[in-house]
């Protein structure tokens, strides 16, 4: 594998999400929403807190504020990276650029990597933006309003779930991309995906003995959730690992069975 | 430099070329020749490792396009007939990024960047956005980014598709300016274009070779113009008697 030819497709595929609004667009939306989002959760937190000091209602932890906060973003990212990732191989396809790649020295591999890490990129991005939420519980918990600051552990090994969770989107995504040359065939079936290993987990409850276990193994959300919780599994980081990789993996077998669909 | 031997490509059922083959010897330009249809981008296609032959042996710049594809992608430029461009990025940006993609050494990317700039005539457009460019300057950039590396070997599917009368001069000149160091391959259907060119033509007509000769040997015996000879070739199968 050439470092190089990573190295050089990475940066360009980067700099071609701000070619385009798009990009800033989705980074703009997905901000505001979660920030909405964040200010009613908050709100709802504040109520809670201030009816549990007179025995009202039972006292929520800012924890349980993060947690349900950072299931949502889970779920906006399910539904806003399949637009991250349509382009990365439909625009190639499209501008006939992908005849330069393919009769340039570069391997498949090299090319599916280096798109993987330029859309993960931008998850990086938004996954830093989004920080300013649990700063913003830091400093507003150290002003004495808040029951102490969430626990820094939990927001930690949240962050990692959503980025394995982001990556696996991303994957489901690029694959789909390679599969077909239209931008909305891209998006539809990946959110289909998405959607699918998500809906695993209300399967299993309805399935029995192994079949259930197997169901629940294979659930998105069950999985980010033990990292929501705190914990991180090697389980759930080995489930994570080796579903992203089978993505890139088909792929991969996707663009080498190009040349010879073509 | 470049050897085919009885190159077969089907697509499904369709056999697109037939066991066509032809030599091309280093520093030569030839024409690729045919009515459309006949097979000449699919051998393009095929010799710069864009897809693979379904038989036949195949080399180019000493390699084997099965066993090193990667050794004679370094080595070849190729222009499809539709320019592989980025709309979005600018052509200066643009020509560093194939540089790159070319493994071309890091020092002199520059160099060769400005080089293929100045010759293409893409210097005043340097920092112009590809998207923006017309046609003509669109089909520049796209021999521009066959050359940048300065390949061995050279491959162009109709360069001149979409250019104005000064600018096919220009890069006729240009393509001439390669004989010698460079092997040449170009289709076209322009056929004035091929005798100011080319050296040697090799023309292909439902996937077979009809004609591989010097241009002069090809018309001058009959003392008929490339074009007569070529609508004689053509059309000789259905008038001849089999």
């Amino acid at each position: 594998m050439n470092m190089r030819n990573i190295l050089t497709i990475w940066k360009r595929e980067f700099k071609a999400y701000f070619y385009t609004p798009l990009a800033w667009v989705f980074i703009g939306i997905f901000t505001l929403l979660m920030g909405l989002m964040f200010w009613s959760f908050l709100s709802t937190y504040m109520e809670y807190t201030m009816r549990s000091q007179f025995g009202m209602a039972p006292s929520v932890t800012i924890d349980r504020l993060a947690e349900a906060f950072y299931a949502n973003m889970h779920v906006i990212f399910m539904f806003i990276l399949p637009f991250f990732t349509m382009r990365l191989f439909t625009e190639e396809s499209r501008q006939n650029t992908m005849a330069l790649l393919m009769t340039s020295p570069v391997r498949m591999w090299e090319l599916t990597i280096a798109k993987f890490k330029a859309a993960a990129s931008i998850l990086v991005l938004k996954l830093l933006v989004s920080l300013i939420f649990p700063i913003f519980l830091i400093l507003y918990s150290a002003k004495g309003a808040g029951a102490g600051g969430p626990d820094m552990g939990i927001v930690g090994s949240t962050y990692l779930g959503l980025l394995f969770a982001g990556l696996t989107y991303i994957a489901f995504g690029m694959f789909w991309s390679s599969i077909t040359e239209s931008q909305l065939v891209a998006v539809v079936l990946s959110f289909a995906t998405n959607f699918s290993f998500w809906l695993l987990g209300m399967w299993s409850q309805g399935a029995s003995g192994w079949l259930q276990a197997v169901l629940k193994q294979l659930a998105i959300n069950d999985q980010f959730q033990s990292f929501a919780k705190g914990t991180i599994e090697l389980s759930s980081v080995v489930y994570f690992v080796s579903i992203i990789f089978f993505a890139l993996f088909l792929t991969h077998r996707s663009l080498e069975s190009r040349a010879w669909r073509s | 430099m470049i050897e085919v031997q009885d190159l077969v490509k089907k697509y499904g059922e369709f056999t697109a070329v037939h066991g066509i083959s032809f030599s091309v010897p280093k520093g030569q330009i030839i024409g690729l020749l045919g009515p459309n249809g006949a097979g000449k981008s699919t051998t393009m296609k095929i010799l710069s490792c864009f897809m693979p032959a379904t038989s036949g042996v195949i080399k180019v710049a000493g390699y084997d396009v099965y066993d090193d594809p990667m050794e004679i992608k370094k080595r070849v430029g190729y222009l499809p007939e539709t320019p592989p461009l980025y709309l979005e990025m600018r052509v200066g940006e643009y020509l560093e990024y194939v540089a790159q993609l070319k493994q071309v050494e890091p020092g002199k990317i520059r160099d060769r960047v400005d080089y293929v700039a100045e010759h293409c005539g893409l210097k005043h457009n340097f920092k112009r956005v590809i998207g923006t460019l017309s046609k003509g300057y669109k089909q520049r950039v796209g021999i521009a980014q066959a050359l940048v590396h300065d390949p061995e070997v050279v491959i162009l599917d109709e360069p001149t598709v979409g250019l104005d009368p000064v600018q096919i001069i220009e890069i006729r000149n240009l393509i001439k300016g390669l004989a010698g160091n460079h092997t040449v391959i170009l289709s076209t259907h322009i056929l004035p274009e091929v005798v100011m060119t080319c050296e040697r033509v090799v023309l292909i007509d439902k996937g077979r070779v009809k004609v591989d000769d010097t241009i002069s040997n090809i018309a001058g015996g009959r003392s008929e113009t490339l074009e007569q000879a070529y609508v004689r070739i053509v059309t000789s199968e259905a008038v001849a008697p089999a």
